[in-house]
């Protein structure tokens, strides 16, 4: 008896706070496909006359496009830099720098427990005064900094878990360092690494501070679905929640991946 | 082929000192084994000639060039590890064929020899296995072949058979053997199994401590042990070792109404008093009918266990307690009294305090 209500109790509890977490997201879903007239009506409306017009619309507007195709070159551009530099940088602290590894991954950790709003009015200041203000390469060099930190961060226990005799082994079979990175710890490693890699572009895509202050021209995907919501008098609310989905989709779609990643990493912790 | 000399190795980490400036020379194709309890010392003295340890002093020469300072990739060894470390992502004929690709071998080449390595370790019919699918034995196989089919100078063995059960060890141990008639390269094997040491292994190297207690053949360290830590280290039962004392003349060693008479050649090497450790192994303590001539002593059966062809009898004399190793249909019921001898020749001597052989090593009877 005591043993059925407690699983009713964690049943309950466990359905309230989905229902908590999961509600907003779901409306705004659902609003993404309401007209106006739907999305303002006192009594919400839960059958109603799907639309595709607050998508057509959002993807039509300039700046839209605009900020998508900057959001998926600066975040392409920085990952691609990230992981060029992040993940060789995770292997050498791994395998061949024991002493230092706790201070650097302290460092690079310690790195993002800045306000972005703290570094960005620096940055601005050196942008301008190299003349690359607003430009797509201050935004790149800037995420460069969150994405090869994040990468490494979580690609040095990516290789960790690697066993250190197979490198060992491969070394003892004449290949060279590189060569034992490339052919054995890259690919015994690299799904570990794919979750690093995506959960460092869930980090970059949504950005929104540094972005916002680094750009006025060449802004970026979230400056954009930010800025519907200070559009004139009425608010867009249909195109604020059609560009809302937008955004968040990229992410979501990589959502299996990320959470086996994070099932790996936790999970080797507590094994 | 090659020799391997090692001269005053020594390995430190820090002020901690693991190895105490080790001589070892290693004979073209010769089988050596180190063997110790784990913290010995001979994994880290493994690992140094292969090179994935720093040598912090002393010299490595392999064929009588100077190894020191080649990189492990260019030792051309191949290591053999406790935990096989195959490649995960490659299937075992790509682990297998994974060094010669390297060499740019022609890849007719590469298949003609990993099949002859495959069916060498019958291993064909799981070449396209990925490592996790084959079982521990079948692992260490095709360990064992990526490790052969370069035709190495050196190989190393770290445990390898420490992680697989009872009798596939026996079975991979009398494969590790044959592959060494076969190809007779020089082979240094890491064990802290005296079982497999006694089996495989040409020369014995035993340590403690980051000390070498003992250089010699398998029947060397069994029969005539350097120092009690080999004594006890070495057999299974483990020698019988009673605390005596030299009796005045020298003739005849004695302890709480137990006297044993020592042989000449023994006997010349003790001096009157002389704190001692009397050594003999439990196959050495007869029934006294079975070595006729000798002293007699009444026993006590405390304890038999029977082991298959041979039962293992605990005994006592007076407040010392002997382990006996006799023929099965020997047995005697547990409390009865019987009459038993110690060979002479299997006598052993230890200096009590320094815990080093007494008996001249010329003493040892060849086997």
């Amino acid at each position: 008896m005591v043993g059925l209500m407690r699983q009713i109790g964690v049943v309950v509890t466990i359905v309230v706070l989905l229902f908590v977490t999961l509600f907003p997201v779901l409306w705004t879903l659902l609003s993404s496909f309401k007209t106006l007239k739907d999305i303002v009506t006192p009594v919400p409306t839960l059958l109603f006359e799907p639309t595709w017009q607050n998508y057509a619309a959002v993807l039509a507007t300039p700046s839209v496009q605009h900020g998508l195709a900057n959001s998926a070159i600066v975040v392409g551009c920085s990952l691609a830099v990230g992981m060029l530099l992040g993940i060789p940088a995770a292997h050498a602290l791994a395998r061949h720098a024991p002493r230092v590894k706790g201070d650097v991954l302290f460092y690079v950790l310690s790195l993002r427990f800045m306000p972005p709003v703290a570094i960005a009015i620096p940055f601005i200041v050196i942008y301008a005064g190299l003349g690359i203000n607003d430009t797509r390469f201050s935004l790149i060099l800037t995420y460069c900094l969150t994405t090869i930190s994040t990468i490494i961060w979580l690609g040095v226990p990516a290789f960790e878990q690697v066993p250190r005799e197979i490198e060992e082994a491969a070394t003892l079979e004449g290949y060279t360092q590189f060569e034992v990175f490339r052919k054995v710890a890259l690919p015994v490693a690299i799904p570990s690494l794919i979750g690093a890699v995506l959960f460092t572009f869930v980090i970059v895509w949504n950005e929104l501070l540094i972005a916002l202050s680094l750009t006025s021209q060449n802004f970026t995907l979230p400056v954009v679905a930010a800025s519907f919501t200070t559009m004139g008098m009425e608010v867009p609310w249909g195109i604020i929640n059609a560009s809302t989905i937008l955004l968040a989709l990229p992410p979501f779609l990589f959502i299996g991946f990320i959470m086996r990643f994070l099932n790996r990493f936790f999970g080797a912790g507590a094994r | 082929m090659a020799t391997i000399d090692i001269e005053k190795f020594v390995k430190q980490y820090g002020a901690v000192r693991v190895l105490h400036e080790i001589d070892l020379h290693i004979a073209d194709g010769e089988f050596v084994v180190l063997l110790g309890p784990s913290g010995c010392g001979k994994s880290t003295m493994l690992r140094m000639i292969a090179g994935l340890e720093d040598i912090s002093s002393g010299t490595l020469r392999i064929d009588g060039k100077p190894m020191n300072a080649v990189p492990a990739r260019d030792r051309d060894i191949a290591m053999v590890f406790q935990n096989y470390a195959l490649y995960p992502h490659m299937s075992a004929y790509d682990n297998i064929a994974f060094g010669l690709r390297r060499l740019k071998v022609p890849k007719p080449e590469i298949d003609r020899r990993v099949r002859q390595v495959a069916d060498l370790l019958a291993l064909g019919p799981y070449l396209d296995r990925r490592p996790r699918h084959l079982s521990g034995g079948q692992q260490q196989r095709v360990a064992m072949g990526r490790a052969m089919i370069k035709t190495p100078l050196v190989f190393l063995f770290d445990e390898p058979l420490s992680n697989l059960d009872a009798t596939l060890r026996d079975q991979l141990r009398v494969e590790v053997k044959k592959l060494h008639m076969l190809l007779r390269t020089t082979t240094v094997f890491v064990t802290h199994d005296q079982l497999e040491a006694m089996t495989l292994a040409d020369k014995i190297v035993v340590m403690r401590d980051g000390h070498v207690e003992q250089i010699g053949t398998p029947r060397e360290v069994y029969y005539a042990p350097a120092s009690l830590f080999v004594a006890r280290f070495i057999g299974s039962p483990p020698m019988n070792l009673l605390a005596m004392q030299v009796a005045p003349g020298g003739a005849r060693v004695q302890s709480d109404g137990l006297s044993i008479a020592l042989e000449q050649a023994q006997a010349a090497g003790v001096r009157d008093g002389q704190a001692v450790m009397l050594g003999i192994r439990p196959k050495d303590l007869r029934l006294a009918r079975l070595q006729p001539g000798a002293e007699r002593y009444a026993a006590t059966v405390v304890l038999s266990e029977m082991m298959g062809a041979e039962t293992l009898m605990q005994v006592r004399i007076g407040p010392h307690e002997l382990v006996m190793l006799v023929d099965d249909r020997d047995t005697a019921a547990t409390g009865s009294v019987i009459d038993i001898a110690f060979a002479p020749e299997g006598l052993r001597l230890f200096d009590a305090a320094s815990e080093k052989a007494l008996a001249p090593l010329s003493a040892v009877r060849a086997a």
